[in-house]
């Protein structure tokens, strides 16, 4: 639950501050688009992720958890380039490149998150 | 996307916000602990991520019904005051606990009615002092649901992953 929540305060925080702060990122300004980008941001991103962490942890062979780690950087690369295909939003500065990193970057902290949430309570996960 | 600047200054919004997070989390640590640290987490978090989520769907165009902070665009400060939301997720279940709610369970309706009412009242000190200005027709009355909804599924969520036999 803990790795649901940061990956939440990530990814909400990386949207907002493309499309808001700097103007890197532009959705088309439509209601439906927008309720498909919220749901994308907010439930499938997060929901892959949570997969990939409980699927990493709990398999102990080296090759298969870099199997599960580059499904899943495919997975979240794909669904983000496929909301550019569909017109959901468009890259006006930001690239496929940065979209790369900050997903890299994300699978990071899912790890990292989850390997500190597991030492919490001596173990006990929630 | 249009800036709007609200103000430029250290004022009342920003004070108020760092009063909030310190009589919040200074109420924290003076109460007596009652959860392990999963669950403090989760209830800390848990407010940070549901003003978040409803502030960066409802509150950013194409919706955009109010502005967060001295200006439309998001500033560090924004980012930093939703950490006002982490002690009041944490007190809510809190006193929910110590009220021994859980067994007394026709009294929850009216601790979430109550807590709903305080959550339009602090975002009604919110609109006197600058945190938020509200634009293209939305007001206060509008977030009671949001807080009835919010505050239910946190309930719900606490007995999902912490209550369960």
């Amino acid at each position: 639950m803990i790795v649901l929540l940061v990956t939440s305060i990530v990814e909400i925080n990386k949207l907002t501050l493309n499309i808001s702060t700097f103007s890197l990122i532009k959705p088309i300004v439509s209601n439906s688009h927008w309720l498909a980008l919220v749901v994308y941001r907010d439930i499938t991103m997060s929901v892959i992720l949570l997969i990939f962490v409980n699927v990493y942890f709990t398999t102990k062979e080296k090759g298969r958890k870099w199997g599960i780690s580059l499904l899943t950087f495919f997975l979240l690369l794909a669904g983000s380039q496929m909301l550019r295909a569909l017109n959901i939003i468009q890259y006006t500065g930001w690239t496929i490149y940065y979209e790369i990193l900050c997903i890299g970057a994300l699978i990071g902290i899912t790890l990292l998150t989850a390997r500190i949430t597991t030492r919490l309570d001596g173990g006990k996960t929630t | 996307m249009t800036n709007i600047v609200y103000d430029d200054a250290f004022n009342w919004n920003e004070w108020t916000v760092l009063i909030i997070i310190s009589i919040g989390f200074t109420l924290i640590f003076l109460l007596p602990k009652k959860f392990s640290s999963s669950v403090t987490v989760v209830n800390l978090l848990y407010g940070v991520v549901i003003g978040l989520m409803f502030d960066h769907t409802i509150a950013i165009e194409p919706i955009d019904f109010y502005d967060v902070g001295d200006e439309s665009k998001y500033q560090f400060f924004d980012l930093f005051s939703y950490t006002m939301y982490a002690p009041v997720g944490y007190l809510y279940i809190y006193l929910y606990e110590q009220l021994q709610l859980p067994v007394k369970k026709y009294w929850l309706i009216l601790y979430i009615l109550l807590w709903s009412l305080v959550g339009v009242c602090v975002e009604w000190l919110g609109i006197l002092t600058g945190i938020f200005h509200y634009k293209n027709g939305y007001n206060t009355t509008y977030s009671f649901p949001i807080y009835l909804f919010v505050q239910a599924s946190q309930i719900w969520l606490y007995h999902y992953l912490f209550k369960r036999k």
